[in-house]
């Protein structure tokens, strides 16, 4: 029998299906000396999914890091300028604060430093009809304010 | 299960240029196995759902780093076993049915889901592994239902060969005693 015959690949994955064999002859016979009732029981899988479930498990997008930095980083600054500006002018303010471009421009070129961007660079896995980035950003920037400074917040929203 | 090999996955994954190609195969390849040894430990499909993609969250930050001193469908499974079990930590504070006490609900829980077919014997099954000790069940799970080798199990489970097979064993004996005593035709 000449090469041309035999599937692509057949002996480069012939040592893995021999071993992987072995490995199950082993197992049942371990099995067996073990436990009757264990090795003649159907192994069959009681679990199902929902339709195409892998198909769109391995289409969903890891996002790239990068990306979520960004957002994380004007986020984060964006918010903390409006925290400071509530701060300072404390209970006077007034319920339209525009915070503009400008603001956090400035504050970012003051502050970056300070300013902890990676503090949300965890990933997230997005599905295609999915875009929780904002939400997930939020959540955690709302989560690391202190009672005070929520407060102020609802008092301003 | 995709024929692509381990080592050109991880080739594919140290260029920069490849890795999102070599994550997405890393995916196709391992999805199923873990989410089914996943979906054992957790047993609703949403909830295995949410962990898969946790674990594959752990996956991508880890894998530049991943020192291929272990096989990496052990590192694989290992951050599966681990998410799974962190998990089911969060979730026994709401739910007791990681216990011998709620075994009922995870029963009840069970048959109410649309994504468990299980029979009866199935279900005493898994009822008689969910009351073993948490290594044993670790152990059973990863031998019985997805046949790993002694050396990966130790990969995985960080125990050596020898205390493996002991918790194999005792697990079976344990799984084999309940079944005959709460499934009528079993002998």
């Amino acid at each position: 029998m000449s090469n041309k015959e035999l599937p692509d690949d057949f002996f480069k994955n012939l040592p893995d299906r021999i071993i992987s064999r072995i490995s199950k002859e082993e197992h049942s016979q371990e099995l067996l000396s073990h436990s009757k009732i264990l090795a003649t029981l159907p192994r069959d899988n009681p679990y199902t999914v929902p339709p195409e479930y892998f198909e769109r498990l391995a289409n969903r997008k890891i996002t790239n890091p990068r990306v979520i930095k960004m957002w994380t980083g004007i986020t984060s600054i964006a918010a903390t300028v409006l925290i400071m500006v509530l701060i300072i002018t404390g209970n006077s303010v007034e319920s339209d604060i525009i915070i503009t471009d400008d603001d956090i421009l400035t504050y970012y070129e003051d502050n970056v430093q300070e300013v902890d961007a990676y503090m949300l660079s965890d990933l997230i896995v997005m599905n295609e009809e999915e875009t929780l980035i904002e939400e997930y950003i939020l959540e955690e920037i709302i989560s690391d304010l202190s009672d005070e400074e929520l407060e102020l917040l609802n008092q301003t929203l | 299960m995709e024929k692509i090999s381990d080592n050109k996955i991880l080739e594919l994954i140290d260029n920069e240029v490849t890795f999102d190609e070599g994550l997405k195969k890393l995916i196709v390849k391992y999805q199923e196995p873990l989410y089914w040894h996943i979906r054992r430990m957790v047993h609703v499909h949403e909830d295995a759902d949410d962990v898969i993609q946790n674990a594959f969250i752990k996956v991508y930050r880890g894998i530049k780093k991943f020192k291929k001193e272990s096989k990496l469908y052990t590192w694989l499974y290992r951050i599966a076993t681990n998410e799974a079990i962190t998990f089911i930590n969060k979730k026994k504070r709401n739910s007791n049915y990681y216990s011998e006490d709620g075994i009922s609900d995870l029963e009840n829980t069970l048959k109410a889901d649309e994504y468990f077919d299980g029979d009866e014997i199935q279900i005493a099954l898994i009822r008689a592994i969910e009351i073993l000790p948490k290594r044993q069940k670790q152990v059973f799970r990863l031998r019985y239902y997805d046949e790993m080798s002694y050396k990966d199990m130790a990969e995985v489970l960080e125990i050596s060969v020898g205390s493996l097979k002991a918790s194999y064993h005792h697990a079976i004996q344990k799984i084999e005693t309940y079944l005959i005593d709460n499934i009528d035709y079993v002998q």
